[in-house]
C-alpha cells in the first residue's frame, strides 16, 4: 500500500466526477429528491377511506350510527347510494373502499331489543389497509353498541346513565404510544427513508464508476500501471464514500429540521455508524461492478440487490420478528436491517452504544466481508 | 416498405447486442420469476407473529384467559415479563407490545370499577403497531366482555357486523405482491434496456456507423422501441403465466390479453421515456441517476404500494402525468376487478397521449443532438 498512489488514483477519480458537472449535482440531487418525495408522498396513515352508505332504514338511530363514521377523519364520505347494485362499480373505480349497508326496520329491531345485522364491504386491493379499515368498522361498531347497551341497562334497571354505562363498559383500555407520543407516522417514515436513500444510491454511484473502465476500456491503463490492487479499489472508492458521506450530514440534518423528528441519541456514534453503514453499501457496489460486464447489467444488477431487500427485508414494512424464518433468514444477510434499527435508536429511543453495538458490528463484518470478497475477485490481469 | 425492414433490422441488432451479454439475461429472467415469487410470499399477510409481552401482576382466571387469547398464528407466544423489564425489552425491539395488567383487575372487573389495562406500543413499528393495537384491544375487550357476561349474564351485543372484503377475500398477500412486482419490473426494465441501448451507442460511438447508415433518428428510435419492448413483453406474459397463476395460484379475474394489450401500450411510454432520458444524459453514469431519480418514485406513487388518496394532492396531482399511474390502476381494474375496455378506456387514452408526448420529444431530442454531433 502505497498513500501517494492511492492519492493518486482518488485524485484522477475526483476530477473525473468534479469535471462531470451534471453527474455531480445528481449525486446530491437524487438523495435529496428521494427524501423530500418520498417523505411527503408516502403516507401509512390509514385515514380518510372514502366511503359511501345504503340506508333502507332512514331513522333517527340509523343517522346516528351513520354519523358516527361520516364524523370520524378516518373515514371521508362520499355519499348516499339507492341501492345495493351501485356499490360494486363504484368499488370497482376504487372510487369507495368501503360501503355499509343499514337494513330496513334497524331502528325498530333495535328499540325492540332484537339485534340486527349490518353489512358492510371492503376492498381488499390493500391487505394492510384493509385490515385497519376493518379494525376501525369494529371499533366504531363496538362503541355504538355498549352505548347502547348501557341505555338499555338503565331504563330495564332504572339506574343512571352513567353506572349503567360503565356495566356496559366494564374495562377502560390505556394506550401508550412509546418513542413517539403524537404518533407521527412522517417521524418514523422519514428515518427509516434514510436507511433506504443510502442503501441505494452510493452502490449505484460505485457500481458505474468501475463498470464503466471496465466498458470502455480505460481499466487497461490500470492493469499496465504500477498502481496494485488494493490501491486501486481504495483510491477509486474513496470519493463516492465522500460523497456519501456528505450526503449522511445533508439526509440527517433534513430528517431532524425538515421532517421534525427528534434526535435523542448520541450524535457521534450515529454517524460512525452511518459511515461503516455508507462503507458497506459502497462495497455492495464494488462487487456488483465486479460481477459484471456492462453498464445496463450494472445498473439492473444494483437495483435488484438494493432496492427490493430495503423495501421488504429491512422491518420497514413488518417487523423482522414477525417474518416466517426463510424471510428472516433473508433478512439477517442484507445491512437494512441493522442500520434500520440503528436509525430509530438514535432517532426516536435514544438508545446508544450499549444496546446497539451488536448491529455495529454486524455492519462492521458485512463491511470488511464485502471488501476482502472484491479485493479477491478483482484481478489486474483479467482471464480471456 | 424498406422504412419497416429497416426498423426490424435494427430491432434485430439490438436483440442480438442484448443476448451477448448473458449476466443482463439472468438479471432479466430472475426479476420476472424469483423476484416475483419474493415480494409475493415475503411479507406475511395482515398482522401475523405479532411479538408480545404481559405483565400480569393480578394471576387470576381472568388474566390468563387474556394472555390465551393472544395465540399464534396473529401473535408470538405472549412472553411473561415484570414491569421492570417492560422498558428495556421495548427498547431491544424485542417486542412490538407490552400489556400491562394491573393488581386486583379480575375483582375490580366484577365489582364493576372500571379498572385501566395499559397496552405499550412501539410506534416506530409503524404499520404493524396501529393495525395492532386496535386488534389487540378487540380480543381483550372481547375476552373481558365474555367473562363478565358468564358470570352477570345479559344480551348479546344488538348490533352484529357481517365484514366483506371484495376482490381479495382472504387478503392474501400474494395477489397485490405479485402483480405490483410484476408491473414495477415491467416500467424498470423498459426504460433501462431502452435508454442504455441509447447511450451505450454514443459511448462506444456505434452511433457514428447508424449516421453515414440510410436510415433515419426515427427508425433507430422505433427499432429500440419495438425490441426492448418485445423482450418486457415476452418476460411479463412468462411470469404472469407460470409465476402469478402457477407457482403462486392467484386467481386473475380479468383477460390476460387485455392487460397485456395496455402493457404493450405501457411499454411503448416508458421506452420512449427512456430514450427520452438518454437524449438528457451524456453517459451511463448520468443516466444511472436520473434513473433512480425519475423512475423510484414514479413506482412509489403510483398507487401500487399505497392508495393514491392517501397522498398529498400535489403528489396526486404531479403523478397524473406519470404513466404508472394510469398502468397500474388499469391493471389493477383487469387484473383483480376483471373490468373491461368500457371501464379502462380513460387510462388507455392517458397513456397514449403521454407516450405521444415522450415519443415526440425524445425524437425531436435526439435529432437535434445527432446533428450536434456530425
Amino acid at each position: 500500500m502505497n498513500s501517494r498512489r492511492i492519492f493518486a488514483v482518488a485524485y484522477k477519480e475526483w476530477r473525473e466526477i468534479v469535471r462531470d458537472r451534471l453527474f455531480l449535482s445528481l449525486a446530491f440531487v437524487v438523495p435529496v429528491s428521494l427524501m423530500l418525495i418520498f417523505g411527503y408522498g408516502i403516507n401509512l396513515d390509514v385515514e380518510h377511506i372514502p366511503f359511501a352508505v345504503v340506508d333502507h332504514d332512514k331513522s333517527a338511530l340509523s343517522r346516528d350510527y351513520l354519523h358516527r363514521y361520516i364524523d370520524s377523519r378516518y373515514f371521508a364520505y362520499q355519499g348516499d347510494l339507492a341501492s345495493e347494485r351501485e356499490i360494486g362499480p363504484l368499488l370497482a373505480d376504487s372510487r369507495i373502499r368501503l360501503a355499509i349497508i343499514i337494513p330496513p326496520r334497524f331502528e325498530e329491531n333495535l328499540m325492540a331489543g332484537r339485534s340486527v345485522a349490518i353489512q358492510t364491504l371492503i376492498d381488499g386491493t390493500f391487505t394492510f389497509r384493509t385490515s385497519s379499515s376493518k379494525g376501525y368498522v369494529i371499533a366504531i361498531n363496538a362503541a355504538f353498541n355498549s352505548e347502547l347497551l348501557g341505555n338499555y341497562i338503565s331504563q330495564r334497571l332504572g339506574i343512571p346513565l352513567e353506572t349503567a354505562r360503565e356495566m356496559a363498559q366494564p374495562v377502560t383500555a390505556e394506550l401508550r404510544y412509546m418513542y413517539n407520543q403524537e404518533i407521527k407516522s412522517v417521524w418514523s417514515i422519514a428515518t427509516v427513508l434514510m436507511m433506504f436513500v443510502l442503501m441505494i444510491t452510493p452502490p449505484f454511484l460505485t457500481a458505474l464508476g468501475v463498470v464503466r473502465e471496465k466498458e470502455n476500456g480505460s481499466i487497461y491503463n490500470i492493469y499496465a500501471s504500477t498502481v496494485t490492487r488494493g490501491e486501486f479499489l481504495i483510491g477509486k472508492l474513496a470519493p463516492y464514500v465522500g460523497i456519501s458521506i456528505l450526503n449522511i450530514l445533508i439526509l440527517w440534518l433534513m430528517v431532524a429540521r425538515l421532517f421534525g423528528a427528534p434526535f435523542k441519541g448520541d450524535p457521534l456514534f450515529f454517524f460512525l455508524a452511518s459511515v461503516i453503514y455508507v462503507i458497506c453499501t459502497t462495497g455492495i457496489g464494488l462487487l456488483v461492478s465486479l460481477l459484471v460486464r456492462t453498464q445496463v447489467a450494472a445498473m439492473m444488477m444494483t437495483v435488484v440487490v438494493t432496492v427490493v431487500p430495503s423495501v421488504l427485508y429491512s422491518g420497514l414494512l413488518v417487523p423482522i420478528a414477525s417474518m416466517d424464518p426463510a424471510g428472516q433468514f433473508e433478512a439477517h444477510l442484507f445491512p437494512a436491517m441493522y442500520y434500520t434499527d440503528i436509525i430509530l435508536g438514535s432517532f426516536l429511543k435514544g438508545v446508544g452504544m450499549e444496546q446497539l453495538w451488536g448491529k455495529v458490528l454486524a455492519l462492521l463484518i458485512y463491511a470488511i466481508v464485502l471488501w476482502t470478497a472484491s479485493f479477491l475477485m478483482f484481478h489486474k490481469r483479467p482471464k480471456s | 416498405m424498406s422504412r419497416a425492414s429497416n426498423i426490424y433490422r435494427l430491432g434485430i441488432k439490438e436483440l442480438w447486442s442484448l443476448v451477448r451479454d448473458p449476466i443482463m439475461l439472468v438479471l432479466i429472467a430472475y426479476s420476472f420469476t424469483f423476484q416475483v415469487y419474493i415480494a409475493a410470499t415475503a411479507m406475511p399477510e395482515g398482522l401475523s407473529k405479532v411479538p408480545i409481552a404481559i405483565v400480569d401482576e393480578d394471576d387470576s382466571p381472568l388474566s390468563a384467559r387474556i394472555t390465551s387469547a393472544l395465540h399464534p398464528p396473529q401473535f408470538m407466544p405472549p412472553q411473561r415479563v415484570s414491569l421492570t423489564e417492560v422498558d428495556a425489552g421495548l427498547d431491544a425491539g424485542l417486542y412490538t407490545f407490552s400489556l400491562n395488567i394491573p393488581p386486583n383487575f379480575q375483582r375490580d372487573v366484577l365489582a364493576g370499577r372500571a379498572p385501566a389495562i395499559q397496552l405499550n406500543v412501539d410506534a416506530t413499528r409503524m404499520s404493524q403497531a396501529f393495525t395492532g393495537s386496535g386488534y389487540i384491544e378487540q380480543i381483550v375487550m372481547g375476552e373481558i366482555n365474555e367473562f363478565v357476561q358468564r358470570y352477570r349474564g345479559s344480551a348479546a351485543p344488538p348490533v352484529d357486523l357481517a365484514l366483506r372484503v371484495r376482490f381479495n377475500p382472504a387478503l392474501t398477500r400474494a395477489w397485490f405482491g405479485s402483480l405490483m412486482e410484476i408491473i414495477n419490473n415491467v416500467t424498470m426494465l423498459s426504460i433501462v434496456l431502452a435508454g442504455a441501448a441509447l447511450i451505450r451507442e454514443r459511448e462506444h460511438g456505434t452511433i457514428e456507423h447508424l449516421l453515414v447508415m440510410p436510415v433515419t433518428p426515427c427508425e433507430i428510435m422505433l427499432g429500440k422501441i419495438w425490441s426492448m419492448g418485445l423482450v418486457v413483453l415476452l418476460a411479463t406474459s412468462f411470469s404472469l403465466q407460470f409465476i402469478v397463476q402457477g407457482a403462486l395460484n392467484v386467481p386473475i379475474e380479468g383477460s390476460v390479453a387485455l392487460f397485456l394489450a395496455v402493457a404493450t401500450l405501457h411499454l411503448f411510454v416508458t421506452t420512449s421515456m427512456g430514450i427520452f432520458m438518454a437524449t438528457l444524459a451524456r453517459n451511463m453514469p448520468q443516466f444511472g441517476l436520473l434513473i433512480i431519480l425519475v423512475l423510484l418514485p414514479m413506482q412509489m406513487l403510483s398507487g401500487g404500494s399505497t392508495p393514491r388518496e392517501s397522498m398529498p394532492v400535489l403528489a396526486q396531482n404531479m403523478m397524473e402525468v406519470a404513466p404508472t399511474t394510469h398502468f397500474v390502476s388499469a391493471a389493477q381494474a383487469i387484473l383483480y376487478r376483471g373490468a373491461g375496455f368500457d371501464v379502462v378506456w380513460p387510462q388507455i387514452l392517458a397513456l397514449t397521449v403521454i407516450g405521444l408526448v415522450f415519443f415526440i420529444a425524445a425524437l425531436i431530442h435526439f435529432r437535434k443532438s445527432i446533428s450536434q454531433m456530425a
